[in-house]
């Protein structure tokens, strides 16, 4: 496997440029992310990149490599200084030594059999630990190597839809000038892709220039994946110590959500405009709401003719009227929604979020105004608006914003006072609030009762996180029908969502019920 | 090249300049007692060393496990926990385990079984709320006197208080419908 060309390079050029030439061959730099995540000093953020992708529909499939060298010194300034050129370097984020204590034993041996074999004047015991003395000697000689890898990831190309797998390639070069025994590497999977196929650890040994690949394959889900840091472990001949590097190869998998669009119906509060939500108005419309007398004015086509023809009054016809509204949907992300039921299954955000998505295609197609909110410690609005644009610039805050990131929020997990208060002031009058949350905690509760009592109207998607194997986990599901309960208490509509049905068929039972 | 291994290269090459011209020892006028010397001193060192390895083990680096998607807990996961700590009666988790059982209890029977929560609060005192002794005990500090006599010694003689809210928490699932998975 060794890449007969790549020998004859220089040191010196080898390095900056190894990542762009690969790339051009490749041809893989259509969607080449370059953001930067868990790097000490990096400016860049995840503001660059919702930039660097216009189109959601296109799932970015990126390769990027470079050579890496030992000393963390050498890159990481060039990373931090933000050189757009070496943006996508990949660096190794840290580096460490560290004793396997393998061959503690036997010096132990040796020093008491050559102890003891002195103290009894015994030639065969003495011989003995000249064995062990050398086993020793011969572990102290090795040290850990230090290697000069480049290392690249591709990812599989096409466009993406949740539920597919998507086959990542991983390649690691050795690029120092010493052979590598033991060398094992670990792909920084993203938090929430599954690994379905293969598996993301290769164990290797690697001359110099030689090459080495692996795959394996993950299930995409709806969002922007980054992958973590690859970790990897390098010993010597004798295993002594290992040198323990983690190495960042940006790359991120996008996959844009399911376009499913499924009807959530509307609560009655609406503006003065033509939509599909139906109201309790009599006026212009399809479905018949009731009969009143005759007014000047009123259009020919709408007098009850038969009724006039029998000879009676003049009676104009009323249709019930289906006016739009506004509507905000408010994303729950606060730590505690990041819940699953079990170790596999979906966690509610990401559950959320799907919702959300499909409630906001639904609600859009039906003339509404729809805005964005995530009520959580990252504040992200977007205001009511309408339209295709409008649509997609949502639909991407969902699929790659930081306010919407499918883990857990690292820094301030926790909402304020302040940002609750804000959060439901900002709500525009007259404007119903889609909240979508797995109702796991009180706070949420009294925010659905306040915004309800601000004069919003008020609905509850919840995606069910609880599971049933404990008596704990069981507790926790009646405390959720409990917050259930009082929030249908309160004349909030809530949607219960099962977590192994599927959103329509919940949403429809759901719309039965309350029309019924 | 450490300072150990300069001192132990030098040691080693004295030891050989003496064999091979073993009239160098002349000026120190060494006995047989030196050799027994060095000897415990290597002992006294392999003993250490060897306590040394059993006190480290072998090591080597925890590799991530990237397959899985990322750990998260469950509702009520930590319930689970304060029960398995054993640490239900004191302390602030204690504490809280018993409130929140509580409210779960008075809130289950509400909406379960229709009572109204002085009702619910009234059942919970009395033990009435269940016919699991140990459930009703979580709420009455002692096993009811319906408990029959072999439930009312093994609580006598062990310690049970893990147990009772972990029964109590069953029993508001029940009360509440709400199943396990198996």
């Amino acid at each position: 496997m060794t890449d007969g060309d790549e020998d004859g390079r220089s040191a010196d050029d080898r390095r900056p440029t190894d990542g762009r030439g690969e790339r051009a061959d490749g041809g893989e730099t259509a969607g080449l992310d370059t953001g930067t995540r868990s790097e000490p000093g990096s400016d860049a953020d995840a503001g660059g990149q919702i930039d660097a992708e216009t189109e959601p529909a296109t799932a970015a499939e990126t390769g990027s490599s470079t050579g890496v060298d030992t000393e963390p010194d050498d890159d990481l300034p060039e990373g931090a200084d933000g050189e757009t050129a070496d943006a996508a370097e990949s660096v190794v984020v840290d580096s460490s030594v560290r004793e396997t204590n393998r061959w503690a034993g036997v010096a132990a041996v040796a020093s008491v059999f050559g102890g003891a074999g002195v103290v009894v004047t015994s030639p065969a015991l003495l011989l003995a630990a000249v064995v062990g003395i050398a086993y020793a000697a011969y572990a102290r000689a090795g040290r850990p190597p230090a290697p000069t890898l480049s290392i690249d990831r591709e990812l599989e190309d096409g466009d993406l839809e949740p539920g597919e797998s998507v086959r990542v390639t991983v390649r690691v070069r050795n690029d120092g000038d010493e052979l590598l025994p033991d060398l094992r590497v670990v792909d920084g999977v993203p938090a929430e892709l599954a690994v379905t196929d293969g598996s993301p650890r290769h164990g290797t040994a690697l001359r110099p220039g030689e090459t080495e690949t692996f795959s394996y394959a993950v299930t995409a889900r709806q969002g922007t994946h980054a992958f973590e840091p690859i970790a990897v472990v390098a010993r010597g001949f004798t295993g002594d110590a290992e040198r323990v590097q983690r190495i960042r190869v940006d790359a991120e998998l996008r996959c844009p959500p399911a376009e499913a669009e499924t009807d959530l119906p509307l609560r009655s509060l609406t503006l003065p405009l033509t939509g599909r939500v139906e109201t309790d108005v009599g006026g212009e419309g399809l479905e018949f709401h009731s009969t009143r007398e005759y007014r000047r004015g009123d259009p020919l086509s709408r007098i009850d003719w038969n009724r006039r023809a029998r000879g009676q009054e003049l009676t104009t016809v009323t249709f019930r009227e289906e006016r739009s509204a506004t509507v905000i949907l408010a994303v729950d992300t606060r730590t505690d929604a990041y819940r699953r039921p079990d170790e596999t299954g979906r966690h509610a955000v990401d559950r959320s979020i799907e919702a959300a998505v499909a409630a906001l295609d639904a609600l859009d197609a039906g003339g509404n105004n729809v805005g964005l909110a995530s009520f959580g410690p990252h504040p992200q609005w977007l205001a009511p608006g309408s339209g295709a644009d409008h649509r997609a610039s949502a639909r991407r805050l969902l699929a790659t914003d930081s306010a919407f990131d499918l883990s857990p929020p690292e820094s301030s997990t926790s909402m304020l006072y302040v940002q609750q208060k804000r959060f439901r002031s900002r709500m525009p009058p007259d404007s119903q609030v889609i909240l979508f949350t797995p109702l796991c905690d009180d706070d949420v509760v009294r925010t659905a009762q306040l915004l309800e009592a601000d004069g919003h109207l008020v609905t509850v998607v919840s995606p069910d996180p609880t599971g049933g194997e404990t008596p704990g986990e069981r507790l926790g599901a009646v405390e959720r029908a409990v917050r259930i309960s009082t929030l249908r208490g309160a004349g909030i509509r809530v949607v219960d969502w099962p977590a192994d049905d599927s959103l329509a068929a919940t949403l429809e039972r759901s719309r039965r019920r309350w029309s019924a | 090249m450490n300072k150990y291994a300069i001192v132990g290269a030098g040691l080693v090459l004295l030891g050989l300049a003496f064999v091979a011209v073993p009239e160098l020892t002349g000026p120190l006028s060494l006995g047989e007692s030196i050799v027994t010397v060095i000897g415990v001193i290597a002992l006294l060192q392999g003993l250490r060393t060897a306590r040394d390895r059993r006190h480290a083990d072998v090591g080597q680096t925890e590799l991530p496990t990237p397959e899985r998607p990322q750990e998260l807990p469950t509702p009520g996961e930590e319930i689970d926990a304060t029960i398995e700590s054993g640490d239900v009666t004191f302390g602030r988790q204690g504490r809280k385990l018993n409130e929140r059982l509580e409210r779960a209890a008075v809130d289950a029977l509400m909406l379960g079984e229709g009572l109204t929560e002085d009702e619910a609060r009234q059942a919970l005192e009395n033990g009435t709320w269940t016919d699991d002794p140990l459930a009703a005990a979580q709420f009455t500090n002692a096993v009811p006197d319906w408990a029959p006599w072999r439930v009312r010694v093994r609580t006598a003689v062990r310690r049970d208080r893990p147990r009772r809210a972990r029964r109590a928490a069953a029993e508001i699932a029940r009360i509440s419908g709400v199943h396990d998975d198996e």
